[in-house]
Formats: C-alpha cells, sequence, structure tokens
C-alpha cells in the first residue's frame, strides 16, 4: 500500500509539473498559438451563411443529454473506431508478413 | 503475450497465452481491475468530447471524475513507464512497436492533463457549485479546445496500440462470466 502511495505521490508531482509548464507557456509569447479569438474575425464570402449554433466548439450550457444532438457522439466513436480500424489493418498487415516463431515453454513476452 | 499490467503490460503477475488468446492460468484481479478502468476512461472521454450531447453540466462533472481516475490509472501502470523509459534511453534508432507507445503516451499525458487542468479553470457549472469561480482566460479556454483535439486522436492511437491487450483480455473475461 505505501509503495502505490509513493507511486501515486510521483504521479501527481509529474501532472503538477505538466500543469506548471502550462502556466509558463501562458506568459511566454507563444501564449498565442492557442488563445481563443485571439486572432482577426475572418469576413465570411458573399453568399455564405453564418456558423450554425451546433459547430463543433459551440458549448451548450443547459444541463442534460441532448438526443438531437447524439450525431456528436456518433463523430467521436467515428474517430476512435477509424483509428482502430487502422492501427488494426497495420497490425494484421504486419503479422502476416512476419514469420510466425512457435513458443518455447517458460518464454515471456509482452 | 502476456496479460497482466494493462496496455503497457507491467504487473508482475503476468499471465502466459498463446496467440488465439487462451490462458494458462485466470485473469489476475490485477488485470481485471485495469481492463474495467481502462473502459470506463474511454467511454467517460468519448461523452466528454461530445458536449454538444451531453450539454456543459454533464461535460464538466465527468472532466472532474478525470481529476482522480487520470492519476489512478497513471499510478497502476507506472512501473511499465519507469521500465520503458530505461530501457528506451540510449536506443532510439531503433524504433519499435513500445518505442512508439511510449511517445504516444508521453504526448497524452501533456495533452490530457493540459486538457482537464485549463478545463478546470474555464469551469462554469462543476467549480462553481463547489463554491469556486474560475476566471474567464481566452488562454486557457483555447488550450482546453487545442489539447481536447489532440487528447481524442492520441487516446484513440493509446487504444489501439493495446488492442490485441484488450480482447485478450475481453474474451477471457466475458467467456468466464458465461461460463459462470
Amino acid at each position: 500500500m505505501s509503495r502505490y502511495l509513493r507511486r501515486l505521490a510521483v504521479v501527481c508531482a509529474v501532472i503538477a509539473a505538466v500543469v506548471g509548464l502550462g502556466f509558463l507557456w501562458r506568459v511566454s509569447p507563444a501564449a498565442g498559438l492557442v488563445a481563443d479569438g485571439g486572432g482577426p474575425r475572418r469576413e465570411l464570402p458573399a453568399g455564405a451563411t453564418q456558423p450554425r449554433d451546433g459547430d463543433r466548439h459551440h458549448l451548450r450550457l443547459d444541463g442534460g443529454l441532448d438526443l438531437n444532438s447524439v450525431d456528436d457522439l456518433g463523430q467521436t466513436v467515428f474517430i476512435g473506431v477509424g483509428v482502430l480500424a487502422v492501427v488494426v489493418a497495420v497490425d494484421r498487415a504486419r503479422r502476416r508478413r512476419r514469420p510466425v516463431v512457435p513458443r518455447t515453454s517458460g518464454g515471456s513476452g509482452s | 503475450m502476456t496479460i497482466g499490467g494493462g496496455p503497457g503490460p507491467g504487473s508482475s503477475a503476468a499471465v502466459t497465452v498463446d496467440r488465439v488468446g487462451a490462458s494458462t492460468s485466470s485473469l489476475p484481479r490485477r488485470t481485471v481491475v485495469d481492463f474495467w478502468l481502462d473502459l470506463l476512461l474511454v467511454v467517460a472521454f468519448t461523452f466528454d468530447y461530445s458536449f454538444r450531447f451531453t450539454g456543459l453540466t454533464i461535460h464538466e462533472w465527468i472532466g472532474m471524475v478525470f481529476v482522480v481516475l487520470v492519476p489512478v490509472h497513471l499510478t497502476q501502470h507506472w512501473d511499465w513507464v519507469v521500465r520503458t523509459t530505461r530501457r528506451l534511453v540510449g536506443r532510439w534508432r531503433t524504433p519499435s512497436r513500445e518505442s512508439l507507445r511510449w511517445v504516444v503516451d508521453l504526448l497524452l499525458l501533456g495533452a490530457f492533463v493540459l486538457c482537464v487542468a485549463s478545463g478546470l479553470l474555464v469551469s462554469q457549472k462543476a467549480l462553481p457549485a463547489l463554491g469556486l469561480r474560475p476566471g474567464d482566460d481566452n488562454f486557457w479556454r483555447g488550450l482546453h479546445t487545442t489539447t481536447a483535439d489532440v487528447s481524442v486522436a492520441l487516446t484513440a492511437l493509446h487504444v489501439a496500440l493495446s488492442w490485441r491487450w484488450g480482447l485478450t483480455v475481453a474474451k477471457r473475461l466475458f467467456r468466464r462470466k458465461a461460463a459462470a
């Protein structure tokens, strides 16, 4: 238990260091790289419509799930499944090309 | 392949399995805990990233859950982090799956921690409900959206790089439950 708590303390220190780097970033000249709404707004081309309220980074302030926006959840799942499919396909292709070495008893690996 | 210690295999109580996932002993408790914790994190982040669906209140409270779950997840796999870091130091010229996973995990650690921290710093619902009033800062808001986008891609990659581990544990877990 004490070993687990020691490790947890190290992890918390690492997390605190990352957050500290975030604060340093905020006061550095590179802060503008991520600052929200810092840049000039682009004029919409003639005939273009205003962005919808439901755009990707629009925050809905009221509570509760919105079943009308379930496509948003679908998009997130699509990203995850897409990456998973690519990695699995690459992995399987690599394995097919590699000769299978029979395991010997007592072996370990990861 | 070994089971034990999660996607970054890190448990001393590792169990040897063959290519198709048949085990030589039952799943260690640690592996079961890792599996459910990892699954919970993935599902929670999937919902949290879909904030048009969840709304701000649920979005922020799920974010608060990460404040607890992420350190626990990292602690569970800290052995793997230390061991892999030591192993990779000095042989960067031989890229491997392990080094790719290590780099992805390192980037994910930075992005995810900054995402959760910046989310707390611009919280409008969860922290005020606890009596805290964070400021409204363009930098933290921008950092939150940027790191969230980076984190969702890296999380997908992080999970995908451990798909064999996840599949093997899931098969054995559900087969055992079905047999019980």
